[in-house]
C-alpha cells in the first residue's frame, strides 16, 4: 500500500467511498463506544452516543470484542439492514468496526448459489425417489422457467440436450420454432463454445460443483445487446451448462434496492416536514379563526342597526358567510383533531413506547456538533437508566431537540446546556437547562403560546415551544418554565411512564 | 442483560432460515431463498428466572463449493446443527459440522435438529441414525419450521445448556 502513487491512492478512496458507502465505529476495550460515522442505519445498526455500552444495542459484536487479531465478516445483514461487509481491527485505544456495502456481490452471489442449490436439490429428490438414474427430461420443464435460466446438459455420449422448456428470452437468439437442440443453442453462441471446452476439462478433474464461467455481451437478432452468464455444474457425475441472462434480474434488484435506500433517507424528513406542516397548518386555521370572532361582532352589532334594506341585506349575506368560514375552520380542526386521537393513551401501544433517556442521549450527540461551533458545552446528566413514555420516538426527539436547540441559541457563546431525564412518580421529567440571559418577565408567561415570539434577534422560539406544548399535552404530559435562581432558564415537560400505565 | 450468540449450521436447505424466521417472527414460507453469508437476528427468551437475548447467526449452507468461515463462528456461545429429514446426507454431515465448530471455538453446547417433521413418511433418517447420535450424548430434536412443532423447544433447549455452562 505504501508504494502506491498518491493518485491511485485518492482515487480508490474515493471509488470505495463512493460505492461502499462506508460507516464506522471505534469502540474502547471496555466496551463503550468512542465515535461513529457513516449510514449506519442502513446496515440495521442503532444509533448511539459516545459513552454508550456498544454490546447491548449492536448484538452482531457479542461475543466478538474486544479483537486480539482482524476478523473480516463477508456479507453480513442485520436484521432489515442491506448486507454489508464487515471488517474488525484492533487498535491501540480500541477497536475499529469498518462497514461497507455488499449488495452488488451479495446479489451476484446470490444468483449462483441459488441455481446451484436449485439444481442439487432437485437431483436429491430425483434420488429419493428411487427412480434410478433420473430421466433428466423429466426435471418440471417449470424449473428452468422458474429460474429463467437455460439448462443444456451433456450427455454421456457427448450429446448436448437442452433441457425443459426454454426461457422466454432465448426467443431473441434462436428461432422459437426450430426444436432448440443443445448443440444449435451453443452454436449460436460464440462465448459458449469456448467456455464448453473450460467446462470439460474441469468436469474430468471433477474439481467441484460449480465452475462459473462469468458473463458477456450478446447482440440479438434485432440487434439489442443483452448480458448473459454462465456457469457448469457437475451434479453426481452428470454435467450441466447453465445460462442466464442477468441483466433483468440484476437491474430489478438493484432498482429495488436503490429505491429502498432512497425511502429510507426520505422517511426522516417526511417526518420532519410533516410535522412542521402540522404544527403550521394549526396555526393558519387558529390565525384565520382569530379575526372571525371579531367580524361576527361587527356583524351583529350592524344587524341592531336601523340600517336601509339593501344595507340589511349585505350584512346578512356576511353573516352567514362568516358562519359558513366559521363551519369550515371547525371541520379543519376537527380533521386535526383526529389526527390527534392516534395519540391517545387509549390507543395508544405500550409496546411501541420510546425511551426517553435514549432519545435524550441520541439528540444530544447529534446537537453536540452544534454547540461545539458556538464553544457551548452540552451534556446530559442522569440519563443512564431506560425510562418507556408515552410518544412516539421521532415526535418525541423533535421535542428535546427543539428545546436543546432554542438552549443552544440563547447561551452566549462559551456558555453551558444540560439535559436531565429524571423519575419522578409516574412520571419523567425532562429538564434543559441553560446559563443564558434567561427570559424576560414580560415574555414568560406566552412562552408556549402559538408563535409567541421571544425578544430580539434569536426570537426563533415561537413556533418550536408551541409544538413542544402542543405534542408534549396531548401525549398527556405537561411542559413549563423555571428562571434558575443564578440567571439562566429550564425548560421542562413531563410525560407518564409507561410500566405504571400498565397497572 | 445477558446475551448469547448462536449459530446456525447446516447443509444448503435444511430450513435454518425458515427455522429462524418461524421462531424470531412467526413466519413460515415455502419458496426456498437460499441465504448468501450471513443474516442476524435476535429475540429474547425467559430461561428460568433470567431474560437472554439469543443472537442468531444464520449462516448459508455449507457444502462442496463453499465452506463456512470460521470467522463467523466467533463469539458463539452455543450452536444449533440443522439436518433436512428427507435427505439423510444432510444429517451425516453434521459430524464434519460439528468437529469444525468445535476447533474454531471450542467445546460449546450444540443441539441438533432434524426439520421437516412435516414431511415424516418422507424420511430417511431412520430411527437407527437417530438412535446412534442420542448414544454419542448429543441432544436430538425433531422441528418443522412449516408447521412450527418443536421450534421453540429447539432453541429453549440450546439457551438452557448455554445458561447451565
Ligand atoms: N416441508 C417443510 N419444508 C421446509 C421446512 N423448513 C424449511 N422448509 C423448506 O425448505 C426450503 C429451504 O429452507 P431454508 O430455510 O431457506 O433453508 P436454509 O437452510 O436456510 O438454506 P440455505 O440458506 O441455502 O443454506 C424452503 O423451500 C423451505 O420452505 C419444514 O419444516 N417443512
Ligand atoms: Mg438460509
Amino acid at each position: 500500500m505504501a508504494d502506491l502513487p498518491d493518485l491511485l491512492a485518492e482515487y480508490l478512496e474515493t471509488a470505495v467511498v463512493s460505492t461502499r458507502s462506508p460507516a464506522w465505529m471505534h469502540v474502547a476495550h471496555h466496551g463503550a463506544l468512542v465515535g461513529a460515522g457513516g449510514p449506519l442505519g442502513i446496515y440495521g445498526i442503532a444509533t448511539l452516543a459516545p459513552g454508550d455500552a456498544v454490546a447491548p444495542a449492536v448484538p452482531m459484536l457479542e461475543g466478538l470484542l474486544p479483537l486480539d487479531e482482524p476478523i473480516e465478516l463477508p456479507c453480513v445483514g442485520i436484521g432489515t439492514g442491506l448486507p454489508a461487509d464487515i471488517h474488525l481491527i484492533p487498535g491501540e485505544d480500541g477497536d475499529w468496526v469498518l462497514i461497507l456495502d455488499a449488495t452488488s456481490e451479495a446479489i451476484l452471489r446470490g444468483l449462483v448459489q441459488q441455481r446451484s442449490n436449485d439444481l442439487l436439490l432437485l437431483q436429491a429428490r430425483h434420488d429419493a425417489l428411487g427412480k434410478g438414474p433420473p430421466g433428466v427430461r423429466d426435471i418440471p420443464s417449470s424449473l428452468s422457467a422458474v429460474l429463467g435460466a437455460l439448462v443444456i446438459e451433456e450427455e454421456a455420449s457427448g450429446n448436448l440436450v437442452a433441457i425443459g422448456r426454454p426461457p422466454q428470452w432465448l426467443a431473441r437468439f434462436v428461432d422459437p420454432d426450430a426444436e432448440p437442440a443443445g448443440a444449435g443453442i451453443v452454436d449460436r453462441f460464440a462465448y459458449l463454445e469456448s467456455f464448453l471446452v473450460d467446462a470439460r476439462e474441469f468436469w474430468a478433474r471433477d474439481a467441484g460443483a460449480v465452475l462459473e464461467g462469468g458473463s458477456w455481451e450478446e447482440t440479438d437478432d434485432t440487434g439489442t445487446n443483452a448480458s448473459l452468464d454462465a456457469v457448469a455444474v457437475g451434479v453426481g457425475g452428470r454435467r450441466f451448462i447453465v445460462v442466464r441472462h442477468v441483466d433483468e434480474a440484476r437491474d430489478e434488484r438493484r432498482r429495488v434496492i436503490q429505491r429502498a435506500r432512497e425511502v429510507r433517507l426520505d422517511l426522516d424528513r417526511l417526518h420532519r416536514d410533516s410535522q412542521q406542516r402540522e404544527v403550521l397548518f394549526h396555526c393558519l386555521v387558529h390565525d384565520l379563526a382569530g379575526p372571525l370572532t371579531s367580524m361576527k361582532a361587527i356583524f351583529s352589532m350592524l344587524e341592531r342597526e336601523s340600517l336601509p334594506d339593501s344595507m340589511k341585506r349585505l350584512v346578512d349575506i356576511g353573516t352567514r358567510q362568516t358562519a359558513r368560514q366559521e363551519e369550515l375552520i371547525r371541520e379543519m380542526l376537527d380533521v386535526f383533531a383526529d389526527e390527534r386521537r392516534v395519540f391517545d393513551p387509549a390507543t395508544f401501544d405500550p409496546k411501541s413506547a420510546p425511551d426517553v433517556c435514549s432519545c435524550a442521549r441520541s439528540v444530544v450527540s447529534a446537537l453536540v456538533p452544534a454547540a461545539r461551533a458556538k464553544s457551548v458545552n452540552l451534556e446530559t446528566e442522569g440519563c443512564d437508566e431506560a425510562m418507556r413514555v408515552i410518544g412516539d420516538r421521532l415526535v418525541l426527539e423533535r421535542v428535546i431537540s427543539n428545546l436543546v436547540e432554542n438552549a443552544i441559541r440563547h447561551v452566549p457563546d462559551g456558555g453551558g446546556v444540560s439535559v436531565r431525564v429524571v423519575r419522578s412518580d409516574e412520571t419523567a421529567l425532562v429538564e434543559v437547562d441553560d446559563n443564558g440571559p434567561g427570559v424576560p418577565d414580560s415574555v414568560a408567561p406566552t412562552l408556549f403560546r402559538r408563535l409567541s415570539q421571544g425578544s430580539g434577534p434569536r426570537g426563533k422560539a415561537g413556533l418550536g415551544l408551541y409544538f413542544v406544548r402542543m405534542t408534549v399535552e396531548r401525549w398527556g404530559g405537561v411542559v413549563g418554565f423555571t428562571p434558575m435562581p443564578k440567571g439562566g432558564s429550564r425548560f421542562w415537560f413531563k410525560l407518564p411512564v409507561v410500566e405504571s400505565l400498565a397497572d | 442483560m445477558i446475551q448469547k450468540k448462536i449459530c446456525m449450521l447446516g447443509s444448503f436447505a435444511v430450513g435454518k432460515t425458515s427455522l429462524v424466521a418461524r421462531f424470531v417472527h412467526s413466519i413460515y414460507r415455502d419458496q426456498y431463498l437460499t441465504t448468501v453469508g450471513v443474516k442476524i437476528d435476535k429475540k429474547q427468551v425467559r430461561v428460568g428466572d433470567n431474560d437472554v437475548t439469543l443472537i442468531l447467526w444464520d449462516l448459508h449452507g455449507e457444502d462442496e463449493f463453499q465452506k463456512i468461515r470460521s470467522a463467523y463462528l466467533r463469539g458463539s456461545s452455543g450452536f444449533l446443527f440443522v439436518a433436512d429429514g428427507t435427505r439423510r446426507s444432510t444429517f451425516d454431515k453434521i459430524h464434519e459440522l460439528q468437529e469444525n465448530a468445535v476447533s474454531a471455538v471450542g467445546d460449546v453446547p450444540f443441539v441438533v435438529l432434524v426439520n421437516k417433521s412435516d414431511l415424516k413418511p418422507e424420511w430417511d433418517v431412520d430411527a437407527e441414525a437417530l438412535g446412534a447420535a442420542t448414544d454419542r450424548g448429543w441432544t436430538v430434536l425433531e422441528t418443522s419450521a412449516r408447521t412450527g412443532e418443536g421450534v421453540e423447544d429447539a432453541f429453549l433447549a440450546i439457551a438452557e445448556s448455554m445458561l447451565r455452562r
